[in-house]
């Protein structure tokens, strides 16, 4: 064995020319195409899908808040959608989804966002972002103007009452002895109230405003039960599928302006049996303060 | 023999007078006698040093003081009264040994070398031992004790609005301060959002420190003075929350401290 054999080989250089330049350009290119990409090193999607037409899925018959007719969607969902479309660049366009589905809308991005009297649940947060409240409200009872077999809370123990599936009314404690009954929308719910085929439909409370100014010139107009309510307050977000940091950040923003700008003349011209309902005292009761909304949607500042 | 296996023959109770002297460096040329490693050149100085009785007397009181103080300590900490006996009168007991020793006298009439230094080296050895455990039990003593699982609450949830949860906490190493922060999260995940609006009003009901309030969010770290040696603590905790609002109380952290 010849002493050349032996000697130590000379070690590889990690430093040399050629490899550096070499890892030097992979950087780069690495660098580029996560530029590219718009994603930045906190991994947040800087991507925007607030741009051209954007989809909303809504609850298109829910008259005050969104009830689509004659080709136009009408209502104080469509006017923060409006709001935020002007504010954001987008066009709202609007596509009817129940309240069951609305969750799978996002997941499968059938929808860009939800704007649908869709209640912000830890469970849901879960699934999708939100952005929100621009609601609040509690939970009552929409009867019959001319019934009266609801006048406390008690009297709700031996009543059919009608709610609609995956909302959030659906799940709320109701005193033991009443019968629920599910339909898959609150319009259903109200013919059947008006028809006698249940006694109450119990949902949020701003929401059966919504029906009872719908309802004021019919044959049975309806009414909301005062000071009867079960249940937890409900606070509407819009929701969008989860990870979209930028899009939620200028939502966010943009919803708090509206909150101080936009929210009570649209809620004066879309609920106004809400408005008359408590006079004086209808911005305590249902509008958010704008620091929720860095409280409650899923990006905070 | 050569003469290194010559001076490793010497016993223990005498030293070469070369050496005790000092002044004529053993490993100088021409000089065949051992070159005395620090210990026993620390040995000889002793030993010239404890030539009167007196001298004698005040190491042994010096043993006395140091073992019976460190002893006193280490018991005051906790320690078992029975190592802490035994230890200190083995030390003391060896000590005591080394009078009869150091009253003799060798051949060449010199006291012993090495009895007097170990009425020096005991005292010395319980502070090498002592002072360190001491700052290390003093360090770790210093530290916040976690009690987060220690704290018992009689809630049986969910909890709603105006609901008081009893929380109880018993240790054996009372702090003089509580540092405690409780977690709310919702009974119903399916349920409406309503933590963020909760709160909680936190007071002690017990020990020196009772009837201190004090409210926030959940998440907020409320801050009790326990006073010295409560070994027993009990807040109440009101719960404040929206209609219909149905959440679940637990402890996040607590920590005992001074």
């Amino acid at each position: 064995m010849t002493a050349n054999t032996h000697s130590p080989r000379r070690p590889y250089s990690l430093r040399s020319p050629g490899h550096r330049c070499a890892r030097v350009a992979v950087a780069a290119a690495l660098l580029f195409t996560v530029a590219a990409c718009g994603w930045t090193a906190d991994g947040a999607d800087q991507e925007t899908s607030l741009t051209g037409t954007v989809y909303i899925g809504g609850k298109t018959d829910q008259p005050g808040f969104n009830l689509h007719s004659e080709h136009t969607d009408r209502g104080f969902e469509p006017d923060l959608a409006a709001y935020l479309g002007k504010r954001i660049g987008f066009t709202p366009r609007w596509h009817d989804v129940v309240s069951a589905k609305r969750e799978q809308e996002l997941v499968e991005k059938s929808s860009t966002l939800v704007i649908g009297t869709y209640s912000i649940t830890p469970r849901r947060d879960e699934q999708v972002d939100f952005v929100g409240p621009y609601f609040v409200t509690k939970q009552a009872f929409l009867v019959r103007e001319d019934y009266d077999g609801i006048k406390t809370e008690k009297d709700v123990e031996d009543k059919v009452i009608c709610t609609v599936e995956g909302s959030t009314a659906a799940i709320a404690a109701l005193p033991g002895g009443a019968t629920p009954h599910t339909e898959s929308d609150y319009s259903t719910c109200v013919r059947k109230v008006q028809q006698g085929d249940v006694d109450a439909v119990f949902t949020d409370e701003a929401l059966l405003y919504g029906y009872v100014e719908q309802q004021k010139n019919s044959a049975t107009p309806v009414k909301v039960v005062p000071d009867v309510s079960f249940g937890n307050i409900n606070r509407y977000g819009i929701a969008l599928p989860e990870g979209r940091r930028g899009d939620c950040d200028k939502l966010r923003d943009a919803l708090r302006r509206y909150i101080t700008d936009e929210w009570a003349s649209d809620v004066k011209a879309q609920l106004p049996a809400l408005v008359a309902a408590y006079p004086g005292d209808w911005e305590n009761r249902f509008r958010p303060e704008p620091q929720d909304v860095n409280t409650y949607s899923s990006c905070k500042e | 023999m050569r003469p290194y296996a010559a001076r490793v023959t010497n016993d223990v109770t005498s030293a070469t007078p070369s050496a005790s002297t000092g002044a004529d460096p053993p490993d100088s040329p021409g000089d065949d006698g051992p070159r005395p490693s620090w210990l026993r050149r620390a040995a000889l100085r002793v030993r010239d040093a404890a030539a009167g009785a007196w001298v004698i007397t005040l190491l042994l009181l010096a043993d006395l003081v140091t073992v019976l103080g460190a002893g006193a300590i280490w018991l005051t900490l906790g320690g078992d009264a029975a190592v802490v006996g035994v230890t200190a009168a083995a030390l003391l007991a060896f000590a005591a040994a080394m009078l009869p020793l150091i009253g003799r006298r060798g051949p060449d009439g010199q006291p012993p070398l090495w009895p007097p230094f170990v009425l020096v080296v005991i005292p010395l050895a319980v502070l090498a031992v002592g002072l360190p455990a001491w700052g290390t039990w003093a360090f770790l003593d210093s530290r916040p004790v976690d009690v987060t699982h220690r704290v018992e609450l009689d809630v049986a949830p969910p909890l709603v609005n105006g609901d008081t949860v009893h929380a109880s906490l018993h240790t054996d190493d009372p702090k003089p301060r509580l540092t405690i922060t409780f977690d709310i999260a919702p009974h119903d995940p399916a349920a409406p959002v309503c933590v963020p609006g909760t709160g909680l009003t936190v007071t002690s009901t017990a020990g020196a420190g009772k009837d201190q309030v004090r409210t926030g969010a959940p998440g907020t770290e409320f801050t009790f003075a326990l006073g010295r040696g409560v070994t027993d603590i009990e807040l109440s905790v009101l719960l404040d929350a929206e209609q219909g609002c149905e959440v679940d109380l637990s402890v996040a952290s607590a920590h005992l401290d001074d």
